[in-house]
């Protein structure tokens, strides 16, 4: 293949026979889904949606896109593609640092694994090889002492990206943990891991980016990329909301709007936001500011807690986190929820659905539905909870099944804030209506990544919305999703969205790649990826009807001022969108399978 | 902005008939360097920034003739990120 960008070579692992085979990239393959997750997703597509995600016929896929790993800016990124465990749908989970770059530099597109080691097992990669390794000595361990010991063993250089015990006992919401904390966490993708006795990979490479096609031509895009970046609000280095406060910037102004579910989305804001807040963290216990490869933004944010039974030194105190174990939860205590996405992150599991399953727990108490006592705010119980689900001891193993499934056990469906199976993230939809839209609709479960509508509802990117409109919803969210589809395919951050449109996406493309591209170009390609992962969910039975939200955002109004008496008009956005994706009650029809060349 | 103005409060007086603009206006006479973050060079808010009047978003509201009392809660947000 001569696209460049690629290294043109795929891993395939059968962990059953322990062989590794290695093959190029389609080409027409990597011009119509590009590379990261429309490729993984592809990849998967091919592997049959009806597979169990639990047997060893599913397959996992690490995978970057083309400009991974490339001088292009924010290039750092790393999907992990499956069939989710926990939602049955195809599912696709990204990680920022270096372990998309270092794959790339080390000579490969992606690892695909299918099968099921006999025992514990790692791939080391090099120099455009894998080897399948002995894990024994690891299984059992924690991400953060899994990557001490594999750097020691391996050296400098070097990229992990590992299960914990989580992934091990196969707690539906693990995922897969790198060396700087990134953690690609939704979906569940770390219980296919330890369902296959894969506990990590390790990828040596020293920097090695690949040349554009046309280096005159990405000088060019890189310049302008480099321009709209330092213009940006939000993106400016040093001085962009998301370089100075992380991406926690969010949670005062999600607070004001009435659209922070607080006491499992019971209530719509919480009294102690400032508390936890990124403006807050700023001021207070924030020693350091990380950053990926090729990224000037440096959104990371690294602190130490005070003194005490809370006291951790950790990067990525996200707003998304923070929310799950602090607001959702009805916990106000900042050093508690740091110490809490800490054990997160080393048993590897989503922070996300930790939270929510947390939260929804807190509730069931509240409610007597269960024996065990869990106050609202109560941050130690918090730590022995998620202790107990990692290890799936008592109560734990319940808990372990994710928010939903749990719910259902509790003996009330209605008290888990999911769609297809994976839990909210951190918006209202009756203060963002536009992110209602976006959790029923999103291919993966309820996810605030695949077509983020606060960018226009609250930070005017590319235009202000009213966050409490449901009208043009539906259209602004299908152009999200297309666009956003690109960054995880591409291999880029989606962060870099804030600041560039898909103009920038398709010069870069075409500078790296050498294929000639414009801006309808490579959105009708995001629109394909799109499509193409419904009519997998489709074809697996999530058709008609799955398109939903917890009815407490469709019955039950805001309480708080600047939401308030508003519930989400889930149906009526939902016309509009299917309307303009020419879908019939979220079934992709034939014939936009063979306009989008999908069939 | 407590960066900025170098405290943490400031009191700020108003007619009873005050509108956001006003104060706005008033809070840059009495810590000039707000100016930059609150006002742009045609004496609106930036584009980025958000002023909230008891939440809602003052853009749909009237916008910088938004009236305010005392007892309205008024929340200025800087450009904000996350995902």
């Amino acid at each position: 293949m001569e696209l460049g960008g690629y290294a043109d070579r795929v891993a395939r692992i059968d962990l059953t026979a322990g062989e590794v085979k290695y093959e190029g990239i389609n080409e027409e393959d990597a011009r119509k889904y590009i590379g990261g997750r429309g490729l993984g997703v592809k990849y998967v597509f091919d592997n049959g949606p009806q597979v169990d995600p639990l047997s060893p016929d599913n397959i996992i896929c690490f995978l970057v896109g083309p400009l991974a790993g490339t001088d292009v800016t924010m290039s750092g990124r790393m999907a992990v593609v499956t069939k989710s465990p926990l939602t049955g749908t195809v599912t696709d989970s990204h990680q920022g640092g270096w372990s998309g770059a270092r794959l790339k530099w080390a000579g490969l597109d992606g690892l695909i694994f299918k099968g099921k080691a006999k025992q514990p097992v790692y791939a080391y990669v090099e120099a455009g090889k894998v080897e399948l390794k002995d894990a024994s000595d690891l299984w059992g361990k924690g991400v953060h002492e899994t990557v001490r010991t594999l750097r020691e063993r391996h050296g400098e250089d070097l990229s992990v990206a590992a299960i914990g015990q989580a992934g091990e006992n196969q707690v539906r919401f693990s995922g897969w943990v790198n060396e700087n904390d990134r953690i690609s966490g939704r979906g569940g993708t770390g219980v296919v891991g330890g369902n296959k006795n894969l506990k990590a990979i390790a990828i040596k490479a020293a920097k090695n980016p690949p040349k554009p096609k046309d280096r005159e031509a990405f000088k060019q895009a890189h310049k302008d990329v480099i321009k709209a970046i330092n213009e940006s609000a939000t993106l400016a280095p040093r001085k962009g909301a998301l370089s100075v406060y992380g991406t926690n910037s969010l949670m005062m102004a999600v607070n004001a709007i009435g659209a922070l579910p607080t006491k499992n989305a019971q209530l719509t804001s919480f009294a102690n936001a400032f508390n936890i807040s990124g403006a807050h963290i700023q001021q207070s216990i924030l020693v350091d500011n990380p950053t990926c490869h090729a990224c000037p933004v440096a959104c990371k944010k690294e602190v130490e807690t005070e003194p005490g039974k809370f006291h951790i030194r950790m990067e990525s105190v996200e707003y998304e986190s923070a929310w799950s174990f602090g607001a959702n939860c009805d916990n106000g205590n900042r050093d508690s929820i740091v110490f809490l996405i800490d054990l997160c992150n080393d048993y590897g599991m989503d922070t996300i659905e930790m939270g929510n399953v947390l939260a929804m727990t807190m509730e069931a108490s509240e409610k007597e539905l269960i024996r065990e006592r869990v106050s609202w705010g109560d941050a130690d119980k918090m730590v022995d909870l998620v202790h107990k689900t990692a290890k799936r001891e008592g109560i734990g193993n319940t808990l372990a099944e994710g928010t939903e499934r749990a719910a259902k056990a509790f003996g009330d469906p209605s008290m888990s804030m999911s769609v297809k199976g994976q839990a909210i993230p951190a918006y209202d939809p009756r203060g963002l209506k536009g992110m209602g839209l976006a959790y029923a609709t999103s291919n993966r479960g309820a996810c605030h990544l695949r077509g983020y509508t606060p960018a226009s509802e609250i930070v005017g990117v590319p235009e202000k919305t009213d966050p409490l409109a449901w009208q043009g919803k539906g259209r602004l969210l299908k152009l999200f999703q297309d666009f956003q589809a690109l960054s995880d395919s591409l291999g880029v951050c989606k962060f870099s969205t804030y600041a560039e449109n898909p103009g920038h996406y398709a010069a870069q493309y075409s500078a790296v790649v050498g294929v000639p591209m414009d801006a309808d170009g490579i959105l009708t390609i995001g629109e394909r990826i799109y499509n193409l992962e419904r009519y997998y969910n489709n074809l697996a039975g999530i058709g008609e009807g799955a398109d939903i939200l917890p009815a407490r955002f469709l019955n039950e109004p805001s309480q708080s001022p600047g939401s308030q008496g508003h519930v989400c008009e889930l149906n009526e956005m939902l016309q509009e969108y299917y309307e303009a994706r020419g879908w019939v009650n979220g079934v992709v029809p034939e014939e936009k399978l063979k306009a989008l060349q999908i069939i | 902005m407590q960066e900025l103005a170098g405290k943490r409060d400031i009191e700020v007086s108003l007619p009873d008939s005050a509108v956001v603009r006003d104060l706005l206006n008033r809070m840059v006479e009495l810590e000039p360097s707000l100016a930059r973050r609150l006002l742009d060079t045609d004496g609106n808010i930036p584009r980025y920034v958000n002023v909230f009047v008891n939440g809602r978003d003052i853009r749909y509201l009237s916008g910088m003739d938004t009236p305010i009392t005392p007892n309205d809660e008024v929340t200025i947000i800087p450009p904000v990120a996350g995902g």
